[in-house]
């Protein structure tokens, strides 16, 4: 007797260099899926070719199945809570893999440029100047304030505590330190294993 | 000859030499033992060297803080006091990042430290190298990375314990103070309707079966098994009524008898089959409640359960003091026919006396204007009561002079079996107001024979003047 089902869809590879961590349930919590999106955020305003570049890295990564498409990859970022249009769904553990490995895979071809931020901005603190000073880190800082804004909710209480420029600025600058240490070597496990800080037994 | 090894990064080198585990030459054979690790930092002055041991600990101490400032998460067992680490690092201000050596391996605080500064781009730089060498299986194979995430015990809440747990120990004290307050409200107290408690038991049991409002959970053998001490307790009732003052107001006692019958009529639901009419003599106070009660015959003492006398009897706590309250008499007869009679008492052997012992104010010369006692035998034939009934209405037609009144007017008149008036009583007060203008009081005979055999008529006198006569209990079937 033949088979007509399809053959089965086995997890990549890739995804298993990542440990499953040892959680009260099969979800991910609620920091978690607030980080990876503000990690995709962040990196939107770096680079203006990012949403594209999220769903070629996709492909390449072979992650199409767990991302599915533009929507799919909506669908997974709006898991976050501070979201306006916030999914009730949770969002599985392979979801969360995928979205970081295209987040690490993502920083590593912005190196330089995070680099350089992130130089510039000691720069201007050393010498006490204003952030307009660096204009690659304005339009950076600009463009991470513009999304967070018009992609999160106002009236939960984790968005209004960003409510002014400075906090946002500083909340910017924090994901740029964050970024620039998912550029290494085992950058993508370093965050994997941050994510869930506080939250495992 | 030591195997060296560098990583270099923009900002940091990091350079290990060591030895082989098998002692070759090769300078590509993996590097099993280490004899000298040196860590510079480029653009500051000092670098950090030693052995194995520092290198873990740079490695642990970087690695740790790695992951802290990618999750903003600290883990407390690395600032312990308790085991003092060599090398630190710390997060400072202006985003820098400090680390901290502690050179010799004696733990003591005093010795001061090794610190460098590091920028952001330095302190990655240096996690890079670390994570290269981590990496490298060629150097070092045995040390690998090793990350885990921080355990829940060391995350404090965002929210401090105090202001977590205060609505808690609100809602546990409003609970408490709302109970204390709810347990003081009195429960409200249920008092059964008795119509009066008795100092004896045998008192307080007619008390209970008198209530008709409460539920009757008393089983009915219990209400039935009192009914000797019933009536003994309504008798000695009646027995103290009768030193009581009596009530001489005609008005009020003919208003008492009227309401009296009329309760009585209203509670004798259950006419039972009697043979012989239950004459009772029954006290009534001034306001209308029955306050004793005694037989007069046999059948009244077999039968009392029958009559609605012990239900209605209101026995006083105590007979002696409300035998002050002034009282009156009547005779309470239910008839075999379901009737009730109520008269005013008389003694038996007052029964033909022509002295109303009672009514003072219709004190003629009158005889037989008092009210009518039992009927020893009573007349049933139809042919009789009917001459009769004609001879008394030609009688009275004879002699009637007025002829309207303002109401009717209804009387209770005897007759013997001659035909003779034997007595007459009015029946409420309109009648009493008007005897003297009938025709009746003149009829009557004075000598009549009290066991002679005797009927009762109802003879009304109506408004409009049209006389009629009837027997008392109703024409013979």
């Amino acid at each position: 007797m033949q088979l007509h089902s399809p053959p089965d869809q086995s997890t990549p590879l890739i995804l298993d260099s990542l440990p499953d961590p040892d959680l009260l349930q099969d979800e991910c919590p609620r920091r978690a899926r607030m980080q990876i999106d503000l990690l995709l955020l962040a990196i939107e305003a770096l680079d203006l070719g990012a949403s594209e570049a999220m769903l070629v890295a996709s492909r390449e990564l072979e992650l199409k199945d767990v991302i599915r498409g533009r929507v799919g990859l909506w669908l997974l970022r709006s898991s976050n809570p501070m979201r306006r249009f916030s999914q009730r769904r949770p969002l599985k553990l392979i979801e969360a893999k995928a979205m970081v490995l295209i987040a690490c895979f993502l920083a590593k071809k912005l190196t330089v440029l995070i680099r350089q931020l992130s130089l510039g901005y000691q720069q201007l603190n050393d010498k006490h100047l204003g952030l307009e000073h660096h204009f690659r880190l304005a339009d950076y800082l600009s463009r991470f304030r513009t999304h967070f804004r018009s992609r999160m909710n106002p009236s939960r209480a984790g968005v209004i505590a960003y409510s002014t420029d400075e906090k946002l600025n500083a909340l910017a600058l924090r994901l740029l330190s964050q970024l620039l240490l998912c550029t290494g070597t085992f950058g993508a496990q370093r965050l994997w294993s941050s994510l869930f800080d506080g939250d495992v037994a | 000859m030591t195997i060296q090894r560098q990583y270099m990064l923009p900002n940091c080198n990091l350079v290990l030499e060591g030895l082989s585990a098998d002692a070759t030459d090769d300078p590509l054979a993996p590097m099993a033992m280490i004899v000298n690790a040196e860590c510079q930092i480029i653009g500051q002055q000092g670098s950090l060297k030693g052995g194995r041991d520092f290198l873990e600990h740079l490695i642990t101490a970087v690695s740790g803080y790695a992951q802290e400032v990618l999750s903003g998460i600290a883990a407390p067992e690395r600032h312990s006091k308790g085991v003092h680490q060599p090398v630190q690092i710390k997060a400072g201000e202006g985003g820098y990042h400090h680390l901290l050596m502690w050179p010799d391996t004696n733990p003591s605080e005093q010795s001061t430290p090794l610190e460098i500064k590091l920028t952001t781009v330095q302190l990655f730089d240096l996690v890079e190298a670390i994570d290269q060498l981590l990496a490298d299986t060629q150097t070092l194979p045995d040390l690998t990375l090793s990350l885990k995430p921080l355990s829940r015990r060391y995350v404090k809440p965002q929210e401090p314990l105090v202001q977590r747990a205060t609505p808690v120990a609100i809602g546990v004290s409003t609970l408490a103070v709302a109970s204390v307050a709810l347990f003081l409200i009195p429960t409200p107290k249920f008092e059964p309707e008795a119509a009066g408690s008795g100092s004896d038991s045998s008192a307080s049991t007619p008390a209970t079966t008198a209530a008709d409002s409460t539920p009757a959970t008393e089983p009915t053998a219990d209400a039935a098994a009192p009914t000797s001490s019933d009536a003994a307790s309504a008798a000695s009732a009646l027995d103290e009524a009768v030193n009581a003052p009596p009530i001489t107001d005609a008005d009020t006692l003919v208003e008492l008898q009227d309401q009296l019958s009329r309760q009585l009529r209203d509670a004798w639901i259950t006419k039972p089959e009697l043979e012989d009419a239950l004459s009772y003599r029954v006290a009534v106070s001034a306001n209308g409640d029955i306050v004793g009660f005694k037989y007069e015959n046999d059948a009244a003492l077999a039968n009392v359960d029958d009559t609605p006398l012990p239900k209605l009897a209101y026995i006083p706590l105590d007979p002696t003091e409300a035998a002050k309250e002034p009282t009156a008499q009547f005779r309470v007869t239910f008839t075999p026919e379901g009737k009730v009679e109520v008269e005013p008492w008389r003694k038996p052997d007052e029964a033909t006396s022509s002295t109303p012992p009672a009514t003072p104010s219709l004190a003629t010369a009158e005889p037989s204007s008092s009210q009518l006692a039992a009927i020893t035998t009573e007349i049933r034939d139809l042919q009789t009561l009917e001459t009769l009934q004609k001879s008394l209405s030609t009688d009275i037609r004879d002699k009637r002079t007025k002829r309207k009144y303002e109401a009717d007017l209804v009387y209770r008149v005897r007759l013997t079996e001659s035909g003779a008036i034997a007595g007459y009583e009015f029946t409420d007060a309109v009648s009493q107001k008007h005897l003297n203008s009938t025709p009746l009081p003149s009829l009557a005979a004075t000598d009549a024979d009290p066991d002679q055999a005797m009927v009762d008529f109802r003879v009304v006198f109506t408004a409009d003047g049209v006389l009629e006569v009837s027997p008392w209990k109703g024409w013979p079937d």
